[in-house]
Order: C-alpha cells, then sequence, then structure tokens
C-alpha cells in the first residue's frame, strides 16, 4: 500500500514527532508508515484523516498484489 | 456508540493493561543480565549445590520474562504488532530448536563416543532460555529496523 504521508505531514509543516504525538503512538510508527514497512490499523488511519483534514483514501492507496 | 467504547474498554483492559509498566523493563535487562552472569559463574563453582544453580536459572528467566512481557516507552499499535510477530518466530524456532539440537548433539556425541553417546532431550532452562533469547531478539531487531 503507497501512502503519502511525508507529503500531507510537509503540507502542515509539522514534524514525525510533532504528528506521533497527535495521534498518540511513537515516532517510530511514523516513520514505519512513511516508508512502508508498516500499515496502519483502521483507527490510526482515522486519526491521521482527522490530522490531515482528508479522507483515508486520499493518502492510503492500495497497489497492484494488495 | 455505547457498546463500541465497553468494547474498546474491555480491549484495553484485556490486552495493554496486561503488560507491566516499562520501569519493569529495565529492572528486568539489569536483572536478566546479573542473573545470566551468575549462572555462569554457578557453572564452575564445584561446591555450590544444585538447588542454588536452579534458583538461579529461575532467577534468569523470571527476568528475561518481566523484559518480554514490560510496556515500550512509548507502548503504541505498532510495537504489539511487533511484539506478537517477535513471538510467534520465537515459537516457531524455539520448537525446531528443541527437536532438533537433541538430535544434532547426539550425532556429535556419536561421533566422538561412538556407541556410549546417549539421546539427551534438553533442559527446560535451555529451551526457555533460547525461546526468550529470540524473541527479545526479533522485537528488537523488527523495532531497530523499522526505526
Amino acid at each position: 500500500m503507497k501512502n503519502r504521508l511525508k507529503v500531507e505531514r510537509a503540507i502542515l509543516d509539522i514534524t514525525q514527532e510533532e504528528l506521533a504525538k497527535k495521534i498518540g503512538v511513537s515516532r517510530q510508527t511514523i516513520n514505519a508508515i512513511e516508508k512502508n514497512r508498516y500499515v496502519p490499523s483502521t483507527v490510526l488511519a482515522l486519526k491521521l484523516s482527522a490530522v490531515f483534514g482528508k479522507p483515508v483514501n486520499e493518502f492510503f492507496e492500495l497497489e497492484e498484489g494488495d | 456508540m455505547e457498546f463500541n467504547k465497553m468494547m474498546e474498554r474491555e480491549y484495553d483492559e484485556l490486552i495493554k493493561e496486561r503488560l507491566l509498566p516499562h520501569r519493569f523493563k529495565l529492572l528486568g535487562i539489569y536483572l536478566s543480565i546479573g542473573s545470566f552472569a551468575l549462572y555462569i559463574v554457578s557453572l564452575f563453582m564445584a561446591e555450590l549445590p544444585d538447588y542454588g544453580r536452579h534458583m538461579i536459572s529461575k532467577v534468569v528467566l523470571l527476568s528475561m520474562l518481566m523484559v518480554s512481557i514490560s510496556k515500550e516507552k512509548q507502548e503504541d499499535e505498532m510495537s504489539r504488532s511487533l511484539r506478537s510477530q517477535s513471538y510467534m518466530l520465537a515459537l516457531v524456532i524455539g520448537v525446531l530448536y528443541a527437536v532438533f539440537q537433541p538430535i544434532i548433539n547426539f550425532g556429535v556425541a556419536a561421533m566422538v563416543q561412538g556407541s556410549e553417546a546417549s539421546f539427551e532431550e534438553l533442559p527446560v532452562f535451555a529451551t526457555f532460555w533460547f525461546m526468550l533469547f529470540v524473541q527479545l531478539g526479533f522485537f528488537h531487531v523488527m523495532k531497530k529496523g523499522s526505526a
């Protein structure tokens, strides 16, 4: 699954640490999501959606084979 | 909505809160290193009674278990997922180790001692120590790999 987390974070001009604090996870988790090493749960995806003010499918996208 | 909140609270109580607070992780690390060093020393102390060595080995296992079931500094869904994966890997590798290591030991002993070689199962301490070591190792490596 592809994601635009890094771009969305840049638009808000916040660091991984700041985003992590907003949604109650560790900085490592944000980093792992950005690098496609970890796919977040629906709950976490919805929390990200609330921070970015966009629907989940605008920053998460299925890839071929998913 | 009320039902969902109730389910969420149940989940929190059942899963998240079952782990020990993070401070137990540090305590467990110090205890396991100390007790393991003591265990190694005890192997060379002929005058130490068997029960003494057994007690030390139990402290090693309990302190490693303490590390294993303690929360991370920032416990979140990824750390829970990585912990689950590491337990699964430790179980699979641990069972394979417990099954095949005695066979390898027997094979080596048979080559060296011939017909005098005897087949011995792994002691409980060695099996559990290995499984906990694998679990903690994989958890640490996967966590660093994600960072």
